[in-house]
């Protein structure tokens, strides 16, 4: 056991002082999706808003981890307060994850920097994206972070997955990655706000870069910006200010065009949901594992033949009284 | 839906430590075990004691096949002491250590030590999951 016992109101206190292990714990319990989740989460709300998430995919390879390790790494530099959060998917048999993106960061954002790097299992959600990375995000700026970093393995679905949680996102290619490009280029995907093409060493890149260029042109777009295409060389720290300058001009448009509060308010809308729906869930299993008139319900389906459908609309109701008084009776 | 605490581990070695097949092995294993692992090498050793508190893992586990074994864990001890993590992380060390080394280990603090020829990876898994 750890030394957990401490009340969550003691622990965002302590984030609140800027006790980095309070912020790994709360991390903890919001992930595990505690029964403390709302408890929490009212303490640290009033503390958070202020940063601005930033979120990267794109297929395994392709730089991500390295990218991001250069990129808050320049924002260390420039004085600015940051936190990774790096999410691998999980094994959907065992639950299991290989979390292996802080391998590449480390060099860059050592023990001296200030920067906060967290590694997540996806915990079978499809997109890559664990739904606790919202709250997750809200621990870190409540923490004090300025730009929060986003990486998760884009897999298609992951790329929309992203955009309900950052605020810029940020597709990162590589010149080996061919499909992902072609489809890129077929205009089929809903692209990123900025189109890295990173591994621009490597043999091909211009000739892929032109093309991206053009392709970026007919993309489908969110709203008046025009996707841009940065190349970088991670590994070389090359490209790294300016696909800074990118993301800040994006940044800067989605303040000015009121897109900003738009998309956070998609983000709050989801979480609202899934605020809703686990309250409900644990209600219902709470009904059904307790209530008699379940029980009752459940044998009049294997004694009396009843009709399994009809049942459950009658239980249903019984649930919805249920859950008028307040999880009782 | 409530989720299940998952175990988190932390395993690493060196940089200057060139033998990683069984550390890898390792990962793979507490992975199909359930667990979540974070995997580095580190340059430093106090590297260690921050990915461990941001990552708010259960157990560390570290591997030497050469050296730095003696100096490493004690300043690993003496950081987690001064960090108040202490009682909170178990600590697992692997590797070609001798049995003087090995009573020193246990001395300051290590939760267990395992050499090779001691048991197999199993047992590091069995002793990580309990
Ligand atoms: N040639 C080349 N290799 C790179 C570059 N950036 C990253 N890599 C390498 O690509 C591999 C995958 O990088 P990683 O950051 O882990 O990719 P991720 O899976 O997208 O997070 C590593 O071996 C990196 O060293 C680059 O700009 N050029
Ligand atoms: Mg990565």
């Amino acid at each position: 056991m750890k030394s957990e016992q401490k009340s969550s109101a003691d622990l965002v206190k302590e984030l609140l002082g800027g006790s980095v292990r309070a912020a790994a714990r709360l991390i903890t319990l919001v992930e595990q999706n505690d029964s403390k989740v709302p408890e929490i989460m009212r303490q640290i709300y009033p503390h958070s808003g202020n940063a601005y998430v930033i979120g990267f995919t794109g297929a395994p390879g392709a730089g991500k981890s390295t990218l991001v390790g250069k990129l808050a790494k320049l924002l260390d530099q420039k004085g600015k307060k940051v936190a990774i959060i790096a999410v691998d998917p999980s094994s959907p048999f065992t639950g299991g994850a290989l979390l292996g993106d802080r391998i590449r960061m480390m060099e860059d954002v050592g023990v001296k920097k200030n920067v906060f790097i967290r590694s997540l299992g996806s915990r079978g959600e499809m997109g890559g994206l664990s739904e606790a990375t919202y709250r997750v995000a809200n621990v870190l700026d409540a923490f004090g972070k300025e730009y929060i970093f986003v990486e998760t393995v884009g897999t298609g679905q992951a790329e929309v997955e992203v955009t309900k949680l950052a605020d810029s996102v940020v597709v990162v290619l590589s010149p080996g990655m061919g499909d992902e490009i072609q489809t890129l280029k077929a205009g089929t995907m809903e692209i990123g706000d900025i189109v890295v093409l990173n591994k621009a060493d490597q043999n091909g890149a211009d000739a892929i870069a032109s093309s991206l260029q053009t392709a970026l042109h007919w993309a489908v777009k969110h709203d008046t910006w025009t996707p841009t295409l940065v190349k970088t060389i991670a590994l070389k720290e090359e490209g790294i200010e300016e696909l800074w300058e990118k993301i800040e001009l994006h940044k800067d448009h989605l303040v000015n065009s009121g897109q900003l509060r738009i998309r956070r308010e998609k983000r709050i809308r989801i979480e609202i949901c899934k605020l809703m729906k686990d309250k409900i869930l644990r209600y219902l299993n709470k009904f059904t594992g307790e209530s008699p008139v379940f029980e009752q319900g459940i044998k009049e389906i294997s004694i009396e033949n009843k009709n399994p459908c009809q049942q459950s609309e009658v239980l249903l109701e019984s649930f919805l009284s249920y859950l008028k008084q307040g999880g009782q009776g | 839906m409530e989720t299940k605490t998952k175990k988190r581990v932390l395993v690493t070695k060196s940089d200057q430590d060139a033998h990683e097949v069984s550390v890898r092995y390792l990962t793979q294993l507490l992975r199909d075990k359930g667990m979540e692992v974070i995997f580095t090498r580190y340059a430093i050793i106090d590297e260690v004691v921050k990915t461990a508190m941001e990552e708010d893992v259960d157990v560390i586990a570290m591997s030497f096949y050469s050296s730095g074994l003696m100096y490493d864990t004690t300043r690993l001890m003496e950081l987690l002491k001064e960090q108040g993590l202490k009682d909170d992380i178990k600590v697992i060390i692997g590797g070609t250590i001798s049995d003087q080394e090995k009573k020193e280990l246990l001395q300051m603090g290590v939760d267990d030590v395992f050499m090779p020829g001691m048991g197999t990876l199993l047992d590091v898994v069995e002793c990580v999951n309990c």
